[in-house]
């Protein structure tokens, strides 16, 4: 589904994600770990083709992100750890504009923004200004926005940062859907518990390198993962379950 | 008086790009070319004001210089200080941190007053101080007079701040009241500069005598001009005086007055209008009308945009209705021009070019985007046809001007066909140049980081360089008209062929890439 190989990316002088390769697949719920500035959203702004990139490929269902962007992205929904959405527009509005931007049929538009709305309980706000909502209501018009054309490979930042416990769990509901569904998750996150509990494959990063990757079971082993994240934290050797 | 100090200072670092600057090392950073531009501007309108001030001295009126040069700097920071101060001084994006942070209102009020007062002090010595040289070089004045004058370079910025201001809290606190606020505060902007406009020309009148035909149009742009006349029994310098007197004095108790209800005025100006939508219509556009209408859309509900980027098809739209309803030759009475009809039939086409070259949206819609880019980035969409719906939105502006002024010109206008022909195409030529220019800047260029809307839409790179570059497009027919000897309509027609060159080249180079803040 989503093949990351040798990646490497540059700013300025500065090489800030080295070499790294990550293979998720359909049925994959794949958890991307790091401290803040271990290359986390650099590496997935690279995968939705927002940031070019100088060494390695990035491969989306077999297209290149590089030359076939619009191929990609079509397969992918893309959900920022700070979702700023356009301020002027009601929730609605933000809604139906993606569904436009892919090319959503009006039946089953209106299905699902019914069906999602009414799962993260936005009904009644998807009529006000974004403006007016708060940082979880805007999560939540993201998500709604980001399952609108049911992509194939969701790849999130930060994904729950702001959401309240139903949303959450609506949340990682939708994701085990999706993968059940032939899909993949990739997403970052700096919550150990919930990377433990959802993923079945994990992926450390450290200073833009891989440490860790692989089955969560073979990369921890007998210990919990924020254990074993804080010793590879600490060692820096490399694990490849592969 | 710390506090303000630090206040001030990190919104002049937050304004100007002096940390891009000092730690940037490509010297062609977007930094050291927005400074290179507004010191262009800068030398530029310094040449022109001592050129001003010089062809008052050749035709014997050097004593109305002061006056002359006082009442233009106010009008001019009036007119910029109505735009400018509902971004500075109320609805600032700083206003929330600042108001958490352990310092006294009345020093985040003043910081901003100061910060305003400043850039306004550089658009007064702008004016100021080039005339005030020529002013000295050419007559015998007194050391009063002389230091009197230069001192008050310092104070002209005052009143007109405060009027401005003034203004700013009528339109912020009847906008606020609205649901569309920022459509309706930008009536109320262009109502009022209608209505200063209006007052000034009326109180100019038209006198045979050169000295009192200035002297009224001086006093009557800006009446407080008069204390820096020469009277026959009144000192020059009693009238210098007092105008620092009156400045301070009106500056003084407009801030005590406004920082009483400063914080009601903020809530105001930044009050989420109780906008509902319940149309609730799942009709599928393509992507281009989604976008499209996704542009208009953030265009209508950005005040400074519509104010700042489309103030010159509004010009040239009340421009085309005073023609409409006046004759021509009275417009060139007022104009000082004979053979108006002429003069208009070869130059209007390079008027309305003109016009619509100093409005150019496209040159900040991309970093209008703002932190909400990832939704463009990260879309299924092509950057070309991401880009097309800037560059649509720029046209639509420019035709609304263009189609007025058209119709009005031919039907106001006696032309031959060739100076017709000139009249639809060259302001189209223009249009097109401009808009492509102005968007594959900000591709280049784009500023997504920039914490005030403002700074973008005036004075971001993309901005300051595609007004440049339109100034150069408009100068290279009159210089090829003057220079050259080449007429004027052979002269617009080969100019309009060579941006029509450069506007294809630079649309099929900006269109192509695959990333849409990639280098062109």
């Amino acid at each position: 589904m989503l093949e990351i190989k040798n990646f490497s990316k540059f700013y300025g002088e500065k090489k800030v994600v080295d070499n790294l390769s990550i293979s998720v697949q359909s049925g994959d719920i794949y958890g991307f770990i790091g401290a803040n500035g271990a290359g986390k959203t650099t590496t997935i702004k690279a995968v939705v083709g927002i940031h070019d990139f100088e060494g390695g490929s990035i491969t989306v269902g077999g297209h290149s992100i590089k030359s076939q962007p619009v191929i990609c992205k079509k397969m992918m929904a893309y959900i920022p750890d700070n979702p700023d959405l356009y301020e002027h527009l009601t929730g609605f509005q933000y809604i139906n504009f993606i569904a436009d931007l892919f090319e959503v049929s009006n039946e089953i538009r209106k299905e699902r923004i019914q069906k999602y709305s009414d799962l993260f309980e936005m009904t009644k706000y998807l009529s006000g200004l974004i403006s007016s909502y708060s940082h979880g209501m805007k999560q939540r018009t993201a998500i709604i926005s980001a399952l609108v054309h049911d992509p194939k490979l969701f790849i999130l930042d930060e994904p729950f940062v702001g959401l309240d416990p139903k949303a959450a769990f609506c949340l990682k509901s939708i994701m085990h859907e999706c993968v059940s569904n032939g899909g993949a998750v990739f997403f970052s996150t700096h919550v150990l518990e919930v990377a433990e509990k959802l993923c079945n494959k994990i992926a450390i990063i450290k200073s833009g390198k891989l440490i860790a990757s692989g089955n969560i079971g073979d990369v921890k082993g007998d210990k919990s993962l924020e254990a074993f994240f804080m010793e590879v934290e600490d060692n820096e050797r490399i694990v490849d379950t592969y | 008086m710390k506090e303000l100090w630090i206040l001030i200072r990190v919104q002049i670092y937050n304004f100007f790009p002096i940390n891009e600057i000092r730690y940037s090392k490509n010297s062609k950073s977007s930094g050291s070319i927005t400074s290179f531009g507004i010191a262009v501007l800068f030398v530029f309108s310094f040449i022109y004001n001592i050129m001003t001030a010089k062809t008052l001295v050749q035709v014997g009126q050097q004593e109305l210089i002061p006056a002359y040069m006082s009442a233009v700097s106010s009008f001019a920071i009036l007119f910029l200080t109505i735009f400018y101060s509902n971004g500075i001084l109320f609805g600032s994006r700083d206003m929330e941190a600042l108001l958490s942070l352990p310092v006294k209102n009345s020093d985040i009020i003043s910081s901003k007053f100061m910060f305003m007062y400043l850039l306004n002090f550089f658009i007064g010595l702008m004016f100021m101080l080039p005339g005030g040289i020529v002013w000295v070089g050419s007559e015998s004045l007194g050391s009063e007079e002389i230091i009197l004058f230069f001192l008050s370079i310092f104070f002209v910025p005052l009143i007109p701040m405060c009027i401005a201001a003034c203004m700013g809290i009528i339109i912020v606190v009847a906008s606020s009241f609205f649901k569309r606020k920022n459509i309706v505060a930008l009536i109320f902007s262009f109502a009022m500069i209608v209505a200063i406009g209006y007052i000034a020309v009326k109180a100019m009148g038209n006198e045979n005598n050169i000295g009192i035909t200035l002297a009224k149009q001086i006093t009557g742009l800006y009446p407080i001009s008069k204390l820096f006349m020469q009277y026959y029994n009144f000192p020059m310098y009693i009238g210098e005086g007092f105008f620092i007197f009156l400045s301070t004095a009106v500056f003084y108790i407009f801030i005590k007055i406004v920082s009483v209800k400063y914080r009601l005025l903020n809530t105001l100006a930044k009050r989420t209008p109780g906008y509902v939508d319940n149309k609730e219509t799942y009709n599928r556009k393509s992507l281009f009308v989604a976008l499209y209408k996704k542009e208009l859309g953030r265009f209508l509900n950005s005040y400074m945009e519509m104010l700042n980027a489309g103030f010159g098809v509004i010009l040239l739209c009340v421009f085309s209705i005073f023609l409409l309803f006046n004759p021509v030759e009275q417009i060139g009475g007022y104009m000082g021009i004979e053979n108006i009809n002429e003069y208009f039939s070869n130059l209007s086409p390079l008027f309305i070019a003109a016009m619509l070259t100093i409005s150019c949206p496209a040159a900040s819609a991309i970093s209008l985007e703002g932190k909400n880019i990832w939704i463009l980035q990260s879309s299924p969409a092509k950057v070309k046809t991401i880009l097309n719906s800037k560059i649509a939105l720029n046209l639509t502006l420019h035709m609304i001007g263009y189609i007025i002024s058209v119709f009005v010109f031919i039907l106001k206008l006696d032309m031959n066909f060739i100076q017709i022909l000139n009249l639809i195409i060259v302001p189209i030529c223009y249009s097109l140049f401009i808009t492509v220019t102005g968007v594959a800047l900000n591709k280049k260029y784009p500023n997504y980081n920039c914490k005030s809307e403002m700074i973008v839409v005036k004075q971001s790179m993309p901005v300051i360089l595609s007004g440049l570059i339109g100034m150069v497009a408009l100068i290279i027919p009159i210089f090829l008209y003057l220079v050259l000897k080449l007429m004027i309509t052979y002269a617009l027609q080969a100019t309009s062929i060579v941006l029509t060159i450069v506007t294809i080249v630079v649309y099929r180079k900006v269109s192509h890439s695959k990333y849409i803040f990639s280098i062109l």
